[in-house]
């Protein structure tokens, strides 16, 4: 035993565990327990609504809705034989499409459809969800340097860069969490919506990998999200500026990026939050170009994929990340 | 070995449109293991900035610093368990209680959870463990900072000024647990204060600090005894006498009780033949060393 060894002390009992300690730390945080809770109250009350305001028709109101969409689309289906402008070379099945009206939309209170409507609301939680694990990175971020516990951590834990590292990975270990709740509740809740006031039927094959995707990337979203509000407060050492950095880039400089500067949208929060949420991305326009021989622009549409929306996010938050650890291992910490 | 050890130590703090601040220059400082060392110096002498360099939260520009002979910062995940630390002002979640806080380091560090009641007991604050920190008082808050650099039983215990905000009760206790960690046997503890009676009182060595560098440094009793005042405490059997006769040669004389303080007396031998030839014969002769006080202000009268 070397002369170090016996002269440690004896209170050091076994390994500490920052990670363990920060769990509880952020656990114990009543702000982060009121943000949660609010999710949770979020979650429940879009699902209630969701519930109210949906009914599965009976036999006699879907025949009153198909009775209203058959005397609809007649109704179409004659003023378009009178009509001198229509295309003469549309053929009769061409007309009876472009006239067919959908009998869903007579019914005084519309069905839950499961394969639209889980989705469609599983894509606005994971935003919604998203900018409140922003908020819960941020202000832990900045309640960290406000009560100057980070630096004060340092006496237990010197290693700079673990301690930054160790605070992130748990927001993003709670955002995964969070994630994960919310869309399993929403799936509940949409299940159950159907199966009393809705439509199960009618879903596409891979409805149900479809859906899975989504929650992945929906996760992706909110995890990048935590760490991102995280690393910012940790550059910027304060919540409240953390925060209207974040408002006035939102509000401010991607409005005025999408005004004057179009081709730098595809590189945009907004567009590229769209792209990672929606099915199959999205389409962005960045501008119009002249191609020889033909007197009129074209626009320039950039595809912004899943794939694509989701690296560009998350390079764009580890560059935030990285730019944190190196600021903070070389900041003077006084 | 050295707990501490610091050669050639130097930092300038650089702040955007501020002029350079050079806060150590040049700064060696030697800690030996066992008992309490002061660390004083005025304001801005570079105290709090040595403390910050040796526990990595500074980064030194040049020289070398070692705690417990390994380098730091580079090494200081190897030797910070058995470093307790209170810089300054504490710092906690103030929504937590004092108990949940220690609590988290406690996880952090490793240790019992047990531990948390001792401290808390020690630092005499183990009745308000619950309350939450924002409604401690800056005395409470301290003793809560003391306790969570115990939490360690550290083998070094690194306090900056720690009787801020006590009350004189609480500075009394303050000083005895120092002084009882400082004879331990185990621990050294490094104090850093601008309070000179509490370095008198309670350290063995000092370290005096003045525009970043290390002005004096040694055994506190040394240090005193280095630096005599040139006054005599003298004691005749005559007292009256003895005054009128010192008095008429040229030396002003003030009363210490049973005893006179014969000032400006830079050669006693001079004064005691002086007194012999006119008859007064001296029951005794002691010079006067010099307080703290007189040793910081004469060392660091210089500085900023």
């Amino acid at each position: 035993m070397s002369s170090r060894e016996v002269m440690r002390g004896e209170a050091v009992t076994g390994r500490g565990s920052l990670l363990r300690a920060e769990i509880l730390r952020l656990r114990s945080r009543r702000f982060v327990r009121l943000l949660l809770l609010l999710g949770l109250v979020g979650i429940i009350a879009v699902g209630v609504g969701e519930f109210v305001s949906h009914a599965r028709p009976d036999a006699e109101a879907v025949a009153l809705a198909k009775a209203q969409a058959a005397t609809q689309t007649q109704s179409c289906l004659d003023a378009t034989k009178n009509d001198t402008n229509r295309d003469p070379n549309a053929t009769p099945d061409q007309l009876a499409q472009m006239c067919q009206v959908d009998y869903q939309y007579f019914f005084a209170m519309t069905p839950f459809v499961l394969a639209d409507d889980l989705p469609g609301v599983a894509s606005a939680l994971a935003a919604g969800v998203a900018a409140l694990l922003f908020l819960v990175g941020t202000t832990s971020g900045g309640a960290d340097w406000a009560a100057k516990t980070m630096p004060a951590l340092l006496f237990w834990e010197p290693r700079r860069a673990k301690v930054l590292l160790t605070k992130l990975a748990v927001v993003a270990g709670l955002a995964v969490a969070a994630a994960a709740v919310t869309q399993l509740l929403w799936t509940a809740t949409a299940l159950a919506t159907a199966s009393l006031r809705g439509i199960s039927d009618g879903k596409p094959p891979d409805f149900w990998s479809q859906l899975l995707w989504l929650n992945l990337r929906g996760a992706l979203l909110v995890v990048l999200a935590g760490a991102g509000g995280y690393a910012l407060a940790s550059l910027i050492r304060n919540t409240g500026a953390a925060l209207g950095i974040a408002f006035v880039y939102l509000v401010v400089i991607e409005n005025l990026v999408r005004g004057f500067l179009r081709p730098l949208s595809p590189y945009l929060l907004a567009e590229n939050v769209a792209g990672l949420l929606r099915n199959n991305g999205i389409d962005v326009y960045t501008g119009q170009r002249f191609v020889p021989g033909d007197p009129n622009p074209q626009d320039i549409i950039i595809h912004l994929s899943n794939l694509r929306a989701g690296l560009t996010l998350t390079v764009g938050v580890i560059v935030f990340v990285l730019l944190a650890t190196a600021l903070f291992r070389r900041r003077d910490l006084t | 070995m050295p707990v501490i050890e610091v050669r050639g130590a130097a930092k300038t703090y650089r702040r955007w449109r501020k002029p350079a601040e050079k806060a150590i220059d040049g700064l060696d400082l030697v800690v030996e293991g066992g008992g309490v060392h002061g660390f004083l110096g005025p304001n801005g002498s570079g105290k709090t900035t040595t403390i910050r360099m040796l526990l990595g939260m500074v980064r030194a520009e040049a020289g070398e610093l070692r705690i417990f002979d390994r380098p730091v910062p580079s090494a200081l995940p190897d030797v910070i368990g058995d470093i307790g630390a209170l810089v300054e002002t504490p710092l906690f979640f103030p929504t937590f209680s004092g108990r949940r806080n220690l609590e988290l380091l406690a996880v952090t560090a490793g240790v019992d959870g047990a531990r948390v009641d001792e401290v808390l007991s020690t630092v005499g604050l183990l009745d308000r463990s619950s309350d939450n920190v924002k409604a401690y008082s800056l005395g409470m808050k301290q003793r809560l900072g003391i306790a969570a650099a115990l939490l360690k039983r550290p083998q070094l215990l690194i306090l900056d000024e720690p009787s801020n905000g006590l009350d004189p009760a609480g500075m009394v206790e303050m000083r005895e647990l120092i002084r009882g960690l400082g004879a331990d046997g185990r621990t050294t503890v490094f104090l850093s204060s601008h309070l000179l009676g509490e370095v008198e009182q309670v350290c063995d060595h000092v370290t005096i600090l003045a525009r970043g560098r290390c002005v004096v440094s040694g055994r506190v009793d040394e240090v005193l005894a280095s630096r005599q005042t040139g006054d005599l405490r003298i004691r005749l059997p005559d007292p009256e006498a003895g005054r009128v006769v010192l008095e008429q040669a040229g030396f002003t004389v003030t009363s210490m009780g049973d005893a006179w303080r014969v000032h400006g007396a830079d050669d006693p031998s001079a004064l005691t033949r002086m007194l012999a030839e006119r008859g007064h014969f001296l029951s005794e002769l002691a010079p006067i060393a010099a307080d703290l006080e007189t040793v910081f202000l004469d060392l660091t009268k210089d500085a900023p």
